[in-house]
């Protein structure tokens, strides 16, 4: 009897032993890989090898009607040779499965809010973000309104490529990442394509200032939260510049009712608020700007560094198109690149088109709501979060004319439901816009292909060898009366979205007598637009494009090459220009006085070696810190924001009595050069004290970049980047973003391309193409990009090639 | 010569079948073998134990050898930085006390449904 207790218990123990070793007990909230499993040297991680990136391989394969073969070249870019379309993005799918798969799955998953199933329950407050924000709802409605269109056949072929790649693989080939999380690839559907787009928009277009701005009204009242925060900048230097007049009125006329702003707090939501510095630069001169006489053309845009990278770099060629550039793993076409013909690119467009409105709740269970004096019930989208390790997570997000209840308050008084742009189902065939756009052969081609783009609604600039420079705001912006969607207005139709701005009335040009072009998340036009444009805007960046710009005479590539590389910030200019006007070398201590006649002497280029940034930077955080004490301490009970950095400075220097000044917890009345001089002195005794305590304090050092790998696991991130730059200089380095694509494209008749991104094209960990090109990045380097090699070269020197055949 | 020919008998199924089947194929096979061939609980659990510590060690050593860039290096780093070499350790001590437990369970098995004491 003895026996069999003890038997059955070491049976029992060694059964939970080999089921925790294969992943289905966890022991702790983190979730571990399973060891068994993922130690397995037959198909755990000592398979995940890189083998895949060598020799000569041909598939047999359905799905495709031609041969196409794919040439790997030193730096891992495949180029694809097809016979057609439909076979060129068969291949493209493949490639993009073959080297980022986890990145595909990660992205999809992530903007479903399905993290959870993967992570355990540390990501279940980002999943149900995406939940009650509607990710899914939104791509669902996309691929419901795509699949009416004649071209969807085409997003098929692309997903029926990353598919053979994925049924190609036995256990033992999974990238690490799947055996990490143990986790398996799914099949690919257009709907995950439709997620990646969506979760693009929501990096691009997904943010609204609509809760601090109506917070900061009700705390501060009308007069100082309209000298605080202007809606439009003193200077504007608009993408569509003041001497395009525009010759139309808004179709919807001018109407401005603020009686519908909502009159109360809404406190702290712990909604989480985007990083400063998701922006991008473009370009393009003219050919009486360059050397060549034919037109240049730039971008780069500026989004979370990761690793792998968020773009992957491709050349397709068919007998219709030769087309190089980049693209987003899991969605199909080239999004900035460049043809024999033409080249084109993006930045954003910071026009506001998520906006909340406070729902009025019929009962209390919230399930019927009276909006405009009718009571309608609410449509419940039941929501089942899977996590690992946990049961299942279940919420309730309800839906209503104007979009999901975004934010839950606790008594149901301030419950917002969000209108966003991305939740509605397309009726033009936006999907098919970079398909379209990278066979365009000139200017007019082009805008006609991006035309049925909808959002995140982009400057889209162009540049042809023809010599046609030009730029369309292109997207869908919906047209507001004047102060809708600024605040948190009671819902109704009213105050909700007239209609859409047709794409001609959308700011644009072609061919401009200044002789360039140039966008860089600045406001989109002047105030004679007709129609009421409100947003987030940059103020410092595009200021230093349009002046060189201006100036630049016989550009050649490598003066574009320096530019995209330039680290002056003008807003340190600006500051610095005020201290010295403002601070008296007798204000300051000794001892403060020679890092003082540095930083007044700087040439404000943020140059990862120097320590002048850091001064520069350590001293606007005090001055921030002092004048607007009075709003952060509003940060405990309510979501705010500070004032613009623009408008900070103006205040110093025209109302220098101006109450904000004021510290309050000080008996005196401080003016703005007291805050000045203040802040400069802590600014100054902070960083001589990190600096004795032999801290690093130059630039680099000072804010390292991280770029982390999306599972943010440090073993797979490359940590503490010292690199040039700062979000206000072209040069835009941040602390997780920077420019995520160098892209400069000759339009000579033989077009030329260079560019460089900050990882690699391998997805793999372990391959020696995960990070290869970071180096050359942060040097400020380039890579030659081969549009016109002949397949023969390539074939010559391939480290891989793929034949793809169709299976009889 | 006995503990030989199991130590030859484990290795070789294991190896051969670990191609094809998951992990635990190991632990199957030490316990059908050792509850097959009746060893000692002893040998059945030091002989599993170390011919598929071998396995998982060697074959994990030779895998990475072959490669352009080892995966040791990754491992050890997600590992908080334990030195390389105990990676391939720590590799074949998983296989090869997970089958040392199952060869002992075998053979305990067998003296359960044989109605011998343990």
């Amino acid at each position: 009897m003895l026996n069999k207790i003890f038997y059955l218990t070491v049976l029992t123990l060694t059964g939970l032993f080999f089921l925790f070793l294969n992943g289905n007990i966890q022991l702790s909230k983190e979730p571990l890989p399973p060891l068994g499993k993922f130690l397995n040297p037959f198909n755990g991680i000592w398979t995940s090898d890189t083998r895949s990136e060598k020799g000569n391989h041909t598939i047999n394969l359905q799905g495709i009607k031609d041969h196409v073969e794919i040439y790997y070249d030193d730096r891992h870019v495949p180029h694809i040779f097809a016979s057609n379309l439909e076979d060129a993005l068969f291949a493209q799918g493949y490639v993009e499965a073959q080297n980022r798969l986890f990145q595909m799955e990660f992205l999809s998953r992530a903007a479903a809010g399905e993290l959870s199933s993967m992570f355990g329950s540390k990501t279940l407050a980002i999943d149900l973000e995406r939940r009650r924000r509607g990710m899914k709802y939104a791509a669902e409605n996309a691929v419901k309104g795509w699949e009416k269109h004649s071209e969807f056949k085409v997003l098929n072929s692309f997903v029926d490529g990353i598919n053979a790649y994925i049924s190609s693989l036995s256990p033992k080939d999974y990238p690490i990442e799947f055996k990490l999380f143990d986790i398996k690839p799914e099949p690919w559907t257009v709907l995950k394509s439709a997620l990646i787009f969506k979760q693009m928009s929501l990096t691009l277009a997904g943010r609204s200032d609509d809760i601090q701005n109506t917070n900061l009204l009700y705390y501060l009242g009308k007069a100082d939260f309209d000298m605080l925060y202007p809606e439009r900048q003193t200077i504007e230097n608009p993408v569509v510049p003041t001497e395009h007049p525009f010759a139309f009125d808004s179709l919807y006329g001018k109407h401005q009712d603020t009686s519908a702003i909502y009159k109360h707090p809404i406190l702290r939501t712990n909604i989480p608020r985007r990083e400063k510095g998701v922006g991008s630069n473009s370009w393009g001169l003219a050919g009486k700007k360059t050397h060549s006489g034919k037109p240049i053309f730039c971008n780069d845009p500026h989004l979370s560094l990761g690793l792998p990278s968020i773009w992957i770099e491709e050349h397709i060629q068919t007998p219709d198109f030769n087309v190089y550039g980049v693209s987003f793993p899991g969605f199909p076409g080239i999004m900035i690149g460049f043809n024999e013909y033409m080249a084109w690119g993006e930045t954003n467009v910071g026009q506001d088109v998520e906006d909340l409105f406070v729902i009025n709740w019929a009962d209390q269970q919230r399930s019927k709501y009276i909006m405009d004096g009718t009571t309608y019930p609410v449509d419940n989208r039941i929501e089942i979060i899977k996590v690992k390790g946990e049961k299942d997570y279940i919420d309730t997000v309800r839906y209503t004319r104007l979009g999901p209840i975004y934010y839950l308050s606790g008594d149901g008084t301030n419950d917002l439901a969000m209108r966003w742009i991305c939740h509605d189902e397309p009726d033009i065939p936006e999907f098919n816009t970079f398909i379209q756009a990278m066979q365009s052969k000139n200017a007019t081609m082009y805008l006609d292909a991006v035309k049925d783009f909808i959002s995140p609604a982009q400057n889209f600039g162009f540049a042809d060898n023809s010599g046609n420079i030009g730029l369309r705001v292109n997207g869908r912006l919906p047209a507001k009366y004047d102060q809708d969607g600024r605040f948190i207005e009671n819902a109704s139709e009213k105050n909700n979205w007239q209609g859409w701005i047709p794409i001609n009335q959308n700011p644009q040009y072609v061919n401009p007598e200044r002789n360039f072009i140039a966008s860089a998340n600045q406001v989109s036009a002047d105030k004679t637009y007709p129609y009421y444009f409100t947003g987030r805007f940059e103020r410092y960046r595009n200021k230093t494009i349009n002046e060189k710009l201006e100036a630049i005479d016989d550009a050649t590539m490598d003066a574009m090459k320096q530019m995209q590389n330039d680290n002056y910030s003008s807003k340190a200019d600006d500051f610095v220009q005020m201290l010295k006007t403002l601070v008296s070398v007798e204000a300051l201590d000794s001892h403060h006085l020679d890092l003082y006649k540095s930083l007044i002497n700087w040439d404000f280029q943020y140059l990862a070696q120097s320590e002048l940034p850091t001064i520069f930077e350590i001293f606007y955080d005090h001055l921030e810190a002092n004048t607007w004490d009075e709003i952060q301490k509003l940060k405990d009970v309510a979501d705010i924001k500070n004032p613009e950095d623009w408008r900070l400075l103006e205040l110093i220097l025209t109302d220098e009595n101006n109450k904000y000044f004021d510290i309050i917890s000080t008996p005196k009345k401080e003016t703005a050069k007291d805050i000045v001089i203040l802040s400069l002195k802590e600014a100054l005794d902070e960083f001589s004290k990190q600096k004795n305590e032999n801290k690093d304090m130059r630039w680099g050092a000072y804010k390292p970049l991280d770029i982390y790998h999306m599972t943010r696991l440090p073993a797979l991130s490359e940590m503490n980047v010292h690199a040039n730059g700062c979000s206000d200089a072209i040069n835009a380095t941040g602390i997780s973003f920077g420019p995520s694509w160098r892209m400069i494209i000759s339009l000579e008749d033989k077009v030329e391309g260079l560019g460089v991104y900050p990882g690699g094209q391998s997805g793999n960990p372990t391959s020696k193409y995960y990070k290869n090109m970071l180096d050359a990045w942060v040097k400020g380097e380039y890579y030659h990009l081969q549009i016109h090699t002949k397949k023969e070269e390539f074939i010559k020197s391939a480290t891989m090639s793929l034949q793809l055949t169709p299976r009889s | 010569m006995k503990h030989l020919i199991l130590f030859l008998l484990i290795t070789i199924l294991v190896f051969v079948v670990s191609l094809v089947f998951p992990w635990w194929i190991a632990g199957v096979i030490c316990f059908i073998i050792c509850y097959l061939l009746k060893p000692g609980y002893f040998t059945a659990f030091a002989i599993s134990l170390i011919s598929v510590f071998l396995i998982w060690y060697l074959k994990a050593y030779v895998n990475d050898a072959h490669f352009d860039h080892p995966v040791s290096g990754l491992l050890s780093n997600l590992l908080g930085g334990i030195p390389t070499s105990s990676v391939f350790f720590l590799t074949g001590s998983i296989g090869g006390i997970s089958a040392g437990l199952a060869g002992l369970l075998g053979h305990w098995t067998r003296k359960i449904v044989t109605n011998s004491k343990i």
